[in-house]
């Protein structure tokens, strides 16, 4: 059976659901017999929600001025293409630079 | 009726679905753009090229993938190629998040974990709401970190889209969701110790 080291090592894993089966059988199977494993499994979890809720709450930027002027009048100039493949758009290819 | 998809309002030329999209993904592409970068004021310069670059070829976008990951390759791209030239790459954290004195050597726990009871985002801790808390832990991470968590955990990303956009392996990924992760819970521990 793992040890709690090892059910610990293992815990992010285990909530991502990002290890194999069998290792998620044989941390289930420590969970049910572990009650500071399971507690240690919860505070993973409630951890991952808690980092997800906090950065859905990041301050919201603002657009500034000068983008949204280039966004309305790109879309202006570039209106909504015909979506059927002979509907070129005339655009520029994407480039990195 | 079904409301009007997001790409489609764009292209459009519809201001709110513009204001939209750039509130709601504006922080995650500076996160990720710091850790290509190593450099805030480099992340931010970068950002705005992104999203003159989104305008200019919204045309461009057939939803093959989701609207979000196609901005976050255009991020991507651009901020490696600034981070070649300008010489410049973070080098990946050494920070290290173990787990010491908290085990005996047979691998049991030498001391317990606590319960978290009625841990939830609005709970004062240290006279902050826990989200607040969160968020401030987040901000003092490497910023490799902090990209990792804005895509896996708030752009719900896979470890290997994760990697893709970062220009790591999917293991080191992990490798450092799960030290963020760690360090975030050993911080969340403490306080609710107290």
């Amino acid at each position: 059976m793992l040890s709690c080291r090892e059910v610990c090592e293992n815990a992010h894993g285990y909530v991502d659901a990002d290890i194999s089966v069998w290792k998620r059988l044989q941390i289930r199977l420590h969970l049910a017999m572990c009650r500071n494993c399971t507690n240690f499994i919860d505070q993973t979890r409630k951890t991952k929600v808690l980092i997800a809720k906090s950065l859905g709450r990041d301050e919201k930027a603002e657009v500034s001025p000068d983008l949204m002027a280039a966004f309305t009048q790109s879309t202006k100039k570039n209106p909504a293409e015909d979506p059927t493949p002979s509907g070129g758009s005339g655009r520029r290819k994407l480039d990195d630079t | 009726m079904s409301p009007t998809p997001l790409p489609a309002r764009l292209k459009n030329g519809d201001p709110s679905a513009f204001e939209e999209i750039f509130t709601a993904l504006n922080s995650t592409l500076i996160r990720v753009a710091a850790s290509i970068t190593g450099n805030r004021a480099t992340a931010e310069e970068v950002t705005q090229e992104t999203w003159l670059a989104v305008i200019e070829n919204l045309g461009t976008y057939r939803g093959d993938a989701p609207l979000r990951h196609w901005i976050l390759r255009i991020l991507s791209n651009k901020a490696r190629t600034r981070a070649t030239r300008d010489g410049k790459t973070e080098p990946l954290d050494t920070f290290q998040v173990g787990f010491p004195d908290q085990f005996t050597e047979s691998g049991d726990w030498a001391v317990a974990p606590s319960l978290w009871e009625e841990i939830t985002p609005e709970r004062i801790l240290s006279g902050r709401q826990t989200w607040e808390l969160v968020q401030e832990e987040i901000r003092n991470l490497p910023s490799s970190q902090q990209a990792v968590l804005s895509l896996f955990e708030h752009e719900k990303m896979s470890s290997g889209e994760c990697a893709e956009i970062l220009g790591m392996t999917p293991a080191n990924v992990r490798v450092q969701l799960h030290r963020a992760r760690e360090k975030i819970r050993q911080v969340l521990d403490a306080e609710a110790s107290k």
